[in-house]
């Protein structure tokens, strides 16, 4: 869906290789509810449901289609998420990816004065 | 006017208990210290599934959603029901973005959008313009809360004109924003389980009892029908015309993708626990749809009841939202109506806690902190926050009195087209940077420019106004410049912010190819693209504990 293109800024050259996106091809159900933005297919008042035209309850019906396809999606992404992906270039999900002790400091960059001290501590970080 | 004593007794009651849990709710789950926006705006960056649902829920479907969405079917009919698409899509097209901003902001601390876009660009400019934009969308929508307070109040007979008119809603306003200022996130949170119980109970009510007594869903829609049949507009009907077809996906499709942009939605999911606590709650907030959907078929109930709009004392004109509550006030018996409008009232208060906590975070974090007092303590920061959130409930309760309630109406019209420009800068920058900092300035600008522009050309037969008379412009106005006009001689309308979105889009993009053609520098990203994966577990180091955080900080001043 979305490829991602190195961005032009100034990187270390020892950076690892990471996981930048998490693919499921469950996650394609999440499209199929812009049909609900398809109006010909349901603007008209025949089959009636207890004398609602079928304008209504056919989207009130797709309220239900969308809960389904999204729990279908959480429940077949549940796993995916402990450990955040395979990083550290370990090459794939199920490993833990530690970062160091020192990341927690750096996780608080906000209360530096000055943010751009912190490309400094990426260079230090990826030669970890 | 007869002031209506049951009704007021029952819904001073009920509200007065919301008041009073708001209150309390400071004390519910204390984090260690109440001096840091993750405890205060945040609720400690722990709420579960349950609570989720509560809170999200109070959030998107708010008291002023439950009467303008029937108000509109009352008025228009079919085109008012493009809520129901609009919630169908909003979730399961937020799903993924959600997950990979919870993360990231969960990794670096940030509190908003805006801290977002500040961190992946490091342009304090950019993320300026976010979070003027959010606070600008934000403000009208809590002034639209207040006017489906006052909306309940005057059907119950405080119906008088000028300041004294006014007074209830003043009473409500200092209510809400005092229980803010002391609880923060957690009083909305709490106070949400009444309004839940109490909404569902009523809706549930009227959604059996009304079409029994008005003689079935197929008089009432014929009852319906014929109303539209007598008006000469092609606007309104029991389906959609095929003119305003594309503006009712358009506007569903805008809405959707604008929906998480909004400060007080993006709060509600960064104050979840973990990733799976977003999941469940995309799954399971479309429940609210379906209430939403039912309570959208009461306009049809009320057309079918015979209902007229009160006369509004205080503006002099007929005002639209008190449609359902009039129609409540003649079906049922006054305890009940009381309830009900207890449920409106309450729905009210919740959304509109949270929409101050976000536009103050947005204040606080972007604005002060950014560029008034760089070196603020998270101390400094929390009381900031707190101010400011009583002084952007006090802008709205004067936008109500002062201004008039209509141009909270075209406000809110207007930030859901200038929220949706954000789009870019936020939620497509959660999965690449490949746009230029600079190009999405110009793409804001463009985007907001253009939008804005269209509305003010929009006119409202059906009301006489020449401008900002609803969200769709016809597509034969649409062109290039002024060089080049696509569809000449169309009478299809769209959504203003579609267009504008797609014009911020091209502009954005065009910028982009330019400034790489030139090797301008495009600032340095401070997340990595782990960041947008971490997850709430013991193994993810990553995550700090939100305790640990906030009581180093307020164990003493911050380190450096």
């Amino acid at each position: 869906m979305t490829s991602v293109s190195p961005p032009r800024t100034p990187r270390p050259p020892q950076r690892p290789r990471q996981q930048r996106l998490q693919w499921n091809s469950w996650n394609l159900l999440l499209l199929v509810p812009l049909l609900a933005l398809f109006t010909p297919l349901f603007n008209r008042v025949n089959p009636k449901l207890f004398g609602m035209p079928f304008f209504y309850w056919f989207q009130i019906l797709n309220i239900f289609v969308g809960v389904a396809l999204t729990s279908l999606v959480y429940m077949t992404t549940r796993e995916d998420d402990y450990f955040g992906g395979g990083g550290g270039g370990g090459g794939g999900g199920g490993r833990p990816d530690r970062l160091g002790a020192d990341w927690r400091d750096q996780a608080d960059w906000r209360e530096q004065a000055d943010w751009r001290d912190q490309a400094d501590w990426r260079n230090q970080g990826a030669g970890r | 006017m007869t002031i209506k004593a049951t009704e007021l007794l029952v819904f001073s009651a009920l509200f007065g208990v919301a008041a009073v849990l708001g209150f309390i709710a400071s004390r519910w789950k204390p984090g260690r210290s109440m001096d840091h926006l993750d405890e205060w705006a945040l609720g400690g960056r722990k709420f579960g599934s349950w609570i989720t649902w509560f809170l999200m829920g109070g959030n998107i479907y708010t008291g002023y959603t439950l009467i303008a969405v029937p108000a509109l079917l009352f008025a228009s009919g079919a085109s008012g029901f493009y809520a129901i698409p609009y919630l169908i899509l909003a979730y399961p097209l937020a799903f993924l973005p959600l997950l990979r901003m919870w993360s990231v902001s969960r990794v670096h601390g940030y509190v908003t959008a805006a801290d977002f876009v500040r961190g992946r660009y490091g342009s304090s400019a950019l993320a300026l313009l976010v979070a003027i934009t959010g606070i600008v969308a934000t403000l009208p929508f809590i002034a639209l809360q207040l006017v489906a307070i006052e909306a309940v109040l005057r059907t119950m007979g405080l119906n008088e004109s000028g300041l004294v008119g006014h007074l209830p809603l003043f009473i409500a306003f200092v209510v809400l924003a005092l229980f803010t200022y002391q609880s923060g996130l957690r009083a909305p949170a709490l106070i949400a389980f009444v309004k839940d119980i109490l909404i569902y109970l009523v809706i549930l009510v009227a959604v059996l009892y009304l079409p029994i007594k008005l003689g079935g869903w197929d008089s009432i829609f014929g009852a319906a029908d014929a109303k539209f049949q007598q008006t000469q507009s092609g606007q309104d009907g029991l389906l959609l015309g095929g003119d305003n077809q594309l503006q009712y996906a358009t506007f569903a499709l805008g809405s959707a993708l604008a929906l998480f942009l909004y400060p007080h939605a993006l709060t509600g999911v960064l104050a979840t626990r973990s990733r799976n606590v977003i999941k469940r709650n995309m799954s399971a907030l479309p429940l609210y749809s379906l209430l939403l959907g039912l309570v959208a078929l009461l306009g049809y109930c009320a057309i079918a009841a015979g209902v007229r709009p009160l006369q509004n004392a205080g503006t002099d004109s007929s005002d639209s939202s008190t449609t359902i509550p009039v129609l409540f006030d003649q079906q049922f018996p006054s305890w009940f109506a009381g309830m009900a409008f207890a449920a409106i009232g309450i729905g009210a208060l919740v959304p509109a806690a949270i929409m101050a906590i976000g536009a103050a975070n947005l204040w606080t974090r972007n604005i002060y902190k950014a560029y008034v007092r760089p070196d603020a303590t998270p101390e400094m920061e929390t009381r900031q926050a707190r101010s400011a959130s009583l002084l952007v409930a006090l802008g709205a309760v004067l936008c109500i009195v002062v201004i008039d309630p209509q141009f909270a109406v075209d406000l809110q019209l207007f930030g859901g087209v200038i929220i949706l420009q954000t789009l870019p800068a936020v939620a497509i920058s959660l999965y690449t940077r490949w746009f230029h900092r600079q190009a999405l300035v110009i793409g804001w600008l463009v985007g907001i420019g253009y939008g804005l522009w269209m509305l003010y050309y929009v006119p409202n037969p059906a009301t006489g106004r020449l401008h900002f008379g609803g969200p769709g412009y016809p597509l034969r106005d649409i062109s290039l410049l002024g060089l080049w006009t696509p569809f000449p001689g169309s009478d299809k309308t769209v959504y203003v912010g579609f267009f504008a979105l797609l014009a911020n889009l091209a502009v954005a993009v065009a910028g982009t190819l330019l400034l790489r053609q030139l090797r301008v520098f495009n600032g340095v990203d401070g997340t990595r693209p782990t960041d947008y994966l971490a997850d709430d577990s013991e193994a993810d180091t990553r995550v700090t504990p939100v305790q640990e955080r906030v009581g180093r900080y307020s164990a003493g001043p911050a380190r450096r």
